[in-house]
């Protein structure tokens, strides 16, 4: 989808009559039961590891120790994916690098799916005045290219990886809004959350036993599309030079530096490069994978629905 | 057909969005530490005195309150003049109007190559659903998504370049008014590279719409009714799934008129993403903040066209 | 991008371009002739009668010179033809040349605008808009018989009211010009008759000739300043005059026909900004440019052995120094700056960040200064065990962090620098925080001196004072940023600008560096190159330390 290209926003997984809860783990095995899904979850666990690999010090060489009578040696015994400019193990940065990548995309996204959601599922239940502001905000921010937002952010913030998760979070924040907001009006217009207004029950039991779960569905897709925008949204800021810094690892940062060395030193731009092609397809498998272990559809048939694929579209309804 | 107080409802909230917009800008341009001053003298600026400091404030408008600047923007700006830039002294007008043909001709191309390549893709994986062919397609597709553009572009540059003695770029940029040939040859890579992540996204919306439909009533029926295969692909599958090909396309497209920032670096277009970079490391703020409101103007029309076209192709929609 | 280098990042920027000698020339064709030092072209007249022969007056001394920066015949004698096409990263930011500090800016305009005095490709002084200059009054008057028949572009003379007018500007603060504080000790302009212009000081300023020399003192056409049109369409009396302007596109320059030194080569010149290196360098494979200007190593790297240009590189004068603030603990204590200018291996900062193009420096890079560069240090760079010594002296040998601004963006190498720096403190307990700035935040940190590190790329200057006097004198204009105040340093800065006697400015300048060394203020690391890739077709291009590029204005295109 590369940073050009707007910030995903899922397919609405129909959220309808309540689906029923499905744990953790059945869900889990429902997208592993899908080959798609298969690949995902197992590249995302490599990742993961690999990630930790990077970080444990348990490598022969640290991700920052330089060893300058080394520099940009091949890939060998020695330095497995090859040496950079200062003589830096490149497989140990790229493992650090899918670290940084993986946590500013996590805690971002976090942040994000918790505000938006809040946002979204008060904007949908309270309706009137707050959903006009709430909404009109949101419509603010999708009216800047996301990539321009984030970078203006960066740029007022100072870079560093917690600026660049912060930077995420404002940028996608509004989307999590957008897909909570539809699932909570169909559930806060329905017949039993007005009678349960009539009775009486409170507002947060209402959100929090009857709401939340109809719009779970739907964000946990969110959030893994997010997580592999989010992703690509890092690199490009570090390649910018806006996001993570050095001598920190990141990947961005490492094709950033790698782009003038290339003709001479392919592995400086290779590994990196792999890994964030391979994080992205994992997350994206990994997001196929729950969409249609989440999808109704799949237990209840098919029927014909209007699409509401976009929060861009403005708000209808 | 389309209802009056719609068309004033959804314009009046554009004017609102805009206003927004033009809010958030100045204000975030006014939080990122530095000035015109400190950006284009550096160091030197170390070495003004008192007196000197205040002229140069007063010439940049700097010396004025936030709100009084604001407004005077915001008023030139209704009045049609978008101010003058800070650092070169020409007038933004002139500026963005160089730079936005850029982009938009960019957008374009990269949105009807990546049209093209993505519905192709996708009916084709949509055909036979579950099978090796859409496998391979959605395969294909998850690639052009998980590859980042500056990966891609970066190595498409230095392939031109090394492999073929080739450069498609080399600074002066050929209005497609001068040369026809000559303008191409510089927006096509750029515009290949924009394509492919493009043509992922509506190949995934093309499939996952076309195998839906394929399923619907009529389509079954249709295919009783012994119709040809590819008069059900065009004439039922294909207009009933545009409704999502056509709103991923709008969205992209939107998306791209302010998200080609790194690839005109790459490439070295001087468009309006690298209008925009350059005047925020110059804290040029007339500049930007005229660029962004031209930026956030164009995307509030796409969606507008798209809303629009919704309601002509799809008369659902029109009850909403 | 990291590999835009649009501004020289640091100081001096107006100094250092325009007013700076060489230190080798790279055509190589000028041989030795360096023994003269540039300063006593200027100043040998001061009291002697013999003046008017030593400042090399008049129209024979201004010929030799013309022709050399126009060799003349042969180009005079071909009517100029074909366009010349410089590709750079950055653009030019502002039109007139006395606000102008970005290099791109001071590099064009410096070819549409004559100043009175200039430099050649040695960086020695030679006649310009003034034929020759001398000194009186203990050299507080200054003296200038101005060339004759020289023309603006609208065919009107240029007369003394020109040089008056445009130095009152300079002078005047309204006018924020970036020179003023290099020429603050003029009190008056005179313009006695239309072919003379003499100006007052309140002290003798041996560096004034050379700030008289940089783009930033261009003369202007009085009637531009009455006008208020400077700044609109530079107006000058240089070998090519404006033509036209695309921000971030290019600049486009016509050949000046009538020009003083001869008309150049070439019918037109083009500047075209391409904001990447690889770029500039794909598009010399391509042929599509006769000059591409890089500065970036790691690019330079890629460009040897090309069949269709030749790489030239060029040592400038601007250096690569990481400045300590002693003025905040525990970098107040000399012994703790000492020991990290003992720690920093300079060879090992030039072969990471910059892939071995380099030369180790001491704080004087003026080639007609060249001292010992490590002459002062207590140690040899690079000595751990001194280096440790040295904080466990000062009762620092536990460690201690240091906040470390880089500039990112300006100059391609300022990351690295700071990385292999960061890790070679850190084998003597000293932790660099690195905070990497944009220009603009950068700078504000840097002059409100608010670091403890700065790594920084300073631009040089053919005059030590003009390099260290805005540091180092006690009304220096950054001194607060210079992070140490020294009665020593301001005495010999202040010293060595007040005589012209060569002797004593060379021993002056050489106790000047060796006490730089000694009290460690900021630890100098190397001087770096400039590349230049010469299409096969050009004839007649020299690359300048101090980054000019006034040989495009004799610069020929062949086929």
């Amino acid at each position: 989808m590369s940073t050009s290209a707007p910030p995903p926003i899922a397919e609405p997984v129909e959220s309808g009559p309540p689906t029923g809860r499905r744990s953790p783990t059945a869900l889990l095995r429902r997208v592993w039961r899908d080959p798609g899904g298969r690949i995902g979850i197992v590249l995302m666990v490599l990742m993961i590891l690999l990630a930790l690999l990077g970080v444990s010090g348990l490598l022969p060489h640290g991700p920052i120790d330089q060893a300058p009578q080394d520099r940009l040696q091949g890939p060998s015994g020695r330095y497995w994916f090859g040496t950079d400019q200062f003589g830096r193990d490149i497989a140990a940065r790229t493992f650090a690098g899918i670290f940084t990548s993986l946590r500013v995309s996590v805690v971002s996204v976090l942040a994000a799916a918790v505000i938006g959601t809040f946002l979204g599922v008060l904007a949908g239940f309270l309706g009137g005045w707050v959903d006009q502001v709430i909404g009109r905000l949101i419509d603010i921010l999708f009216a800047f290219p996301a990539i321009l937002l984030a970078l203006a952010l960066v740029s007022a913030l100072g870079s560093g990886w917690v600026n660049t998760a912060i930077a995420i979070t404002v940028v996608y924040a509004p989307i999590f809004a957008r897909v909570a907001r539809g699932p909570t009006l169909s559930v806060a217009g329905s017949e039993y959350i007005r009678a349960g207004r009539v009775l009486g029950i409170p507002t947060s039991r209402l959100l929090l036993r009857h709401v939340l779960p109809n719009v779970a569905a739907p964000i946990v897709v969110q959030v893994t599309l997010a997580l592999s925008w989010a992703i690509l949204t890092e690199s490009a800021l570090s390649f910018l030079g806006l996001g993570t810094q050095a001598p920190d690892a990141s990947l961005g940062l490492m094709v950033s530096d790698a782009r003038n060395l290339v003709s001479t030193a392919w592995w400086t731009l290779v590994f990196p490069a792999a890994a964030i092609v391979l994080l992205v397809i994992g997350l994206n498998l990994l997001g196929d994978g729950l969409r249609s272990a989440l999808d109704p559809r799949q237990t209840s048939g098919t029927r014909p629905r209007r699409q509401r694929l976009t929060g861009t579209r403005g708000r209808t309804s | 057909m389309i209802g009056l107080r719609w068309a004033a409802v959804r314009f009046g909230g554009a004017l609102l969005t805009l206003f927004g917009v033009a809010v958030v800008v100045f204000l975030v341009l006014r939080v990122i530490p530095g000035d015109a001053i400190t950006a284009s003298m550096g160091i030197e600026s170390g070495t003004l005195t008192e007196v000197q400091r205040a002229s140069l404030e007063h010439y940049y408008g700097l010396d004025k309150p936030l709100v009084v600047q604001f407004f005077s923007w915001l008023g030139q700006v209704l009045t049609g003049n978008l101010g003058v830039s800070l650092i070169s002294g020409q007038s933004a007008a002139s500026l963005i109007g160089a730079a936005l043909p850029i982009t938009v001709e960019l957008a374009v191309l990269a949105a009807v190559i990546g049209t093209a390549a993505g519905v192709l893709l996708g009916m084709f994986a949509a055909s036979a659903p579950g099978r090796w062919r859409d496998g391979t397609a959605q395969t294909v597709a998850l690639l052009g998504l998980a590859v980042p553009e500056f990966v891609l572009g970066a190595v498409v540059v230095a392939a031109l370049a090394s492999y073929f003695g080739y450069f498609p770029d080399t600074g002066t940029f050929v209005p497609l008014t001068s040369s026809v040939t000559g303008n191409l040859s510089q927006m096509i890579y750029p515009a290949l590279v924009l394509a492919v992540g493009f043509a992922a996204n509506v190949m995934r919306t093309t499939r996952s719409a076309a195998v839906e439909v394929a399923d619907a009533d009529f389509v079954r029926t249709a295919r009783g009714k012994g119709v040809p295969a590819g008069r059900i692909r065009s004439r039922h599958i294909l207009r009933n799934a545009s409704v999502p090909i056509v709103t991923i396309t709008g969205i992209q497209f939107g998306y791209l008129l302010g998200g080609t920032v790194i690839i005109e670096q790459i490439f070295a277009l001087p468009g309006l993403g690298r209008l925009l970079f350059t005047s925020i490391e110059n804290r040029d703020y007339p500049l930007v903040q005229s660029s962004v409101l031209v930026v956030a103007v164009g995307f509030v029309v796409v969606n507008l066209l798209v809303d629009l076209l919704y309601r002509v192709i799809d008369p659902r929609t029109r009850a909403a | 991008m990291n590999s835009r280098s649009s501004r020289v990042a640091a100081a001096a920027i107006a100094v250092a371009v325009g007013l700076v000698v060489a230190s080798c020339s790279p055509a190589g064709s000028t041989g030795n002739s360096s023994a003269e030092q540039p300063a006593s072209v200027g100043n040998s007249g001061t009291d002697s009668t013999a003046a008017g022969e030593t400042t090399g007056a008049a129209d024979s001394g201004a010929a030799a010179s013309g022709s050399a920066t126009a060799p003349g015949s042969a180009t005079a004698a071909a009517a100029p033809s074909g366009t010349f096409v410089v590709a750079r990263t950055g653009d030019v930011d502002k039109l007139d040349p006395h606000l102008a500090t970005a290099f791109q800016t001071i590099e064009t305009l410096g070819l549409v605008y004559d100043s009175l005095v200039k430099t050649d490709a040695d960086g020695k002084l030679i006649p310009g808009l003034a034929t020759s200059w001398k000194t009186s009054d203990g050299g507080k008057t200054i003296t200038f018989q101005l060339r004759d028949g020289v023309k603006w572009q609208d065919g009107d003379a240029f007369t003394s009211a020109d040089v008056k007018a445009s130095i009152e500007r300079i002078l005047d603060e309204k006018t924020s010009a970036v020179g003023r504080s290099n020429l603050s000790l003029i009190t008056s302009v005179d313009a006695p008759d239309p072919g003379t212009a003499v100006l007052h000081l309140s002290a003798p300023d041996t560096a004034i000739y050379y700030a008289l020399a940089s783009t930033n003192s261009s003369i202007l056409h009085a009637k531009d300043i009455t006008a208020g049109t400077v700044g609109k369409t530079p107006d000058g009396t240089g070998p090519f005059s404006w033509k036209s302007w695309q921000p971030e596109q290019r600049v486009t320059l016509a050949a000046n026909a009538d020009y003083w030194g001869g008309a150049p080569g070439v019918a037109s010149l083009e500047f075209r900004v391409i904001p990447s290196e690889s770029s500039i360098l794909a598009g010399m494979k391509a042929g599509s440019f006769q000059l591409g200007v890089l500065s970036d190593p790691s690019v330079a790297a890629q460009a040897e052995g090309a069949s269709n240009f030749a790489l030239v590189k060029q040592p400038v004068l601007s250096y690569h120094v990481m400045q300590l603030n002693g003025r905040r603990p525990p970098l107040d204590k000399l012994k703790v700056r000492q020991a990290i200018a003992c720690a920093v291996d300079r060879q090992q900062v030039i072969d990471t960040a910059a892939f071995g193009d380099g030369q180790v420096t001491g704080p004087i890079t003026s080639p007609g200064y060249q001292f010992d560069p490590t002459e002062g240090l207590p140690c040899k760079p690079g000595d751990l065990d001194a280096a440790k010594q040295l904080l466990a002296d000062a009762g620092e040998g536990g460690g201690f962090h240091l906040k470390t601004i880089v500039e990112t963006g300006e100059y391609a190498t300022s990351v690295a620098e700071g990385q292999n720096l960061q890790a070679q403190l850190a084998k003597i307990g000293v932790t660099l925080d690195l905070q990497q700035l944009t220009t603009s935040p950068y700078v504000k940190a840097w002059l409100d001196a608010d670091y403890d590190a700065a790594v920084a790329l300073n631009g040089g200057s053919s005059d030590p004072f003009l390099m260290y006097g805005r540091y180092f004198t006690t009304d220096g204009s950054l001194t607060k940023p210079a992070g140490l105040e020294s009665k020593e340093l301001n005495e010999l800065l202040v010293k060595g600008n007040s005589t012209d006697d060569e002797t004593v400015r060379q021993q002056t300048y050489q106790q000047l560096q060796k006490t730089l060394l000694e009290q460690s203020p900021w630890v100098w690391m190397f001087r770096g190159d400039d590349y230049y890739l010469v299409s096969s077709k050009v004839q007649g291009f020299t690359a300048r330390a101090d980054e000019s590029l006034t040989s495009l204005g004799s610069a020929t295109l062949s086929g």
